[in-house]
């Protein structure tokens, strides 16, 4: 991507701008399955001065994850004007035809992702309590009534444990390049330890310290809905939970307060209790799918699909997961 | 005398950090280069060790094949009377080379088989097969802890 092709874009957006020019193209580190690129533009329009940031989410040449853009795009678009905040998207692009690679692009909201400057920031303990407002108000949020039925589901809540293992499961098989022990045992482990969800809530598949912005004290936007789906919350719970995320080093979750803390604030903003030993079932299962997700970024680098360093890296995590999966089906 | 291909690796390292990654603009190459710096460490231990693994942990898993072929054997479990045969197999191999690619041939085919097994044993209630199974996660476990590549740190239980 260049500064020439995606002015070339947003004049064709924009077609009452003139003067349009774009400064600060840059790429972002991380997202799993999306380049993410950041830039601004300034135009004339209407006789006044406009500007504005912009974050294009591009299709990646090989991923850690296969997803569908359109449904992230979907779900950015149905939590608009929620209490759950997130950017405002804009224009989704399907076709290679402007940047080589389908996109789609949102606003960029002010804030800071880093998971190790969010730990670090002055106001983390209400930071945290905002990240657990958040995780309820994405639960409470009326995806039937929000045009999200259409996401990956299951047809009633107690199939939640079975679509999940199936899918993740699916895309084990398919990835893996050897052997798996250990996801073999936590997967045959979950098909006999399988908790019975009563209901069907949003699913953001991947909430955590890191993916959402932090701005002033508070949280400014949710991202990276890629892995968003119909399903159990307590799954959601499970991974804000995973040790892949306890990025102090120590047992606070998130790097930013303890478990029971966290389930004692979860309780007490959606009203319902949470089920341990179903958040146990989605811990292990968490770790699985976050192993796969590892496998599938490793076959695309060996397979010369991916030149990301990253594809490399996080593979090497995985001795780590594997470890801690056993721990938990033990 | 000349540098070996660890030192090379090393060389190599020292160079990026020196002279490259200063002249890098943007977050997101600094990143990568970072990542491929870890990387080529990664590769510059496992030059040393990898063998060494594979062929320690070949002959730790023909020792429990033969342990779980043995278990099976007396005490019989659903969905393993294929399996005895093919553990004992397996238990009576010998790597045919110190190459990694054999090695690791040797290795999946080895893992393979106690994978299935193990698979087998989940939900057993009957104590040689509980035992088993304990077994065998603590093989895995013994296994991983060995590849050194704790890259994120110490993290708390709990």
């Amino acid at each position: 991507m260049d500064v020439s092709t995606i002015t070339a874009y947003l004049e064709h957006k924009l077609p009452k701008a003139t003067g349009l020019e774009v400064a600060g193209l840059r790429r972002i580190s991380g997202g799993a399955s999306r380049e993410t690129w950041s830039l601004d533009a300034t135009w004339q329009e209407g006789g006044s001065r406009s500007e504005r940031g912009f974050i294009v989410r591009r299709d990646p040449e090989a991923s850690l994850l296969d997803t569908e853009r359109h449904v992230e795009f979907q779900v950015y678009s149905a939590l608009q004007s929620t209490e759950v905040p997130v950017p405002e998207v804009l224009w989704l692009e399907e076709e290679s035809q402007w940047l080589d690679r389908p996109f789609f692009v949102m606003e960029r909201l002010p804030g800071e992702a880093s998971a190790q400057v969010v730990i670090a920031d002055g106001a983390a303990d209400a930071i945290a309590r905002q990240k657990v407002q958040v995780l309820a108000q994405i639960h409470a949020f009326d995806w039937e009534g929000g045009g999200l039925a259409g996401l990956r589901r299951p047809d009633v809540p107690q199939d939640s444990p079975d679509v999940e293992i199936a899918h993740w499961e699916r895309i084990m098989r398919e990835e893996a390049l050897e052997p798996q022990p250990a996801l073999e045992m936590a997967i045959a482990w979950m098909r006999a330890s399988k908790p019975a969800p009563e209901r069907i809530a949003l699913v953001h598949g991947d909430y955590r310290t890191g993916n959402f912005l932090v701005h002033e004290g508070r949280i400014t936007g949710v991202l990276d809905w890629e892995m968003v789906h119909l399903g159990d919350p307590m799954e959601d719970i499970a991974w804000v939970c995973l040790r892949s995320w306890r990025w102090a080093g120590d047992a606070l979750v998130g790097g930013l307060l303890s478990r029971d803390e966290f389930y004692r604030q979860y309780e007490g903003a959606a009203g319902v209790e949470i089920d341990r030993a179903a958040v146990h079932f989605w811990e292990v299962l968490g770790n699985v799918k976050l192993a796969v997700i590892f496998l599938t970024g490793a076959r695309s680098f060996i397979e010369g699909r991916s030149k990301d360093a990253m594809h490399a890296f996080t593979a090497h995590l995985n001795p780590d997961i594997e470890l801690e999966i056993l721990r938990l089906i033990e | 005398m000349r540098p070996n291909s660890a030192e090379i690796l090393q060389g190599v390292q020292g160079s990026l950090m020196t002279y490259i990654l200063p002249e890098v603009q943007g977050d997101f190459a600094r990143t990568e280069l970072m990542l491929i710096n870890v990387l080529l460490g990664i590769a510059t231990r496992d030059l040393d060790i990898a063998a060494q693994i594979l062929v320690d942990d070949n002959a730790a898993l023909r020792g429990l094949a033969r342990e779980v072929a043995k278990v099976l054997k007396d005490a019989p479990r659903d969905g393993t009377d294929d399996m005895v045969e093919l553990l004992e197999n397996h238990a009576g191999t010998s790597d045919p080379s110190v190459r990694i690619s054999d090695l690791s041939a040797t290795n999946d085919a080895l893992r393979d088989t106690i994978s299935r097994a193990a698979v087998a044993l989940t939900g057993a209630t009957e104590s040689p097969h509980v035992e088993l199974r304990a077994r065998i996660i603590a093989r895995l476990r013994e296994e991983l802890q060995r590849l050194p590549h704790n890259l994120l740190g110490p993290r708390a239980d709990g």
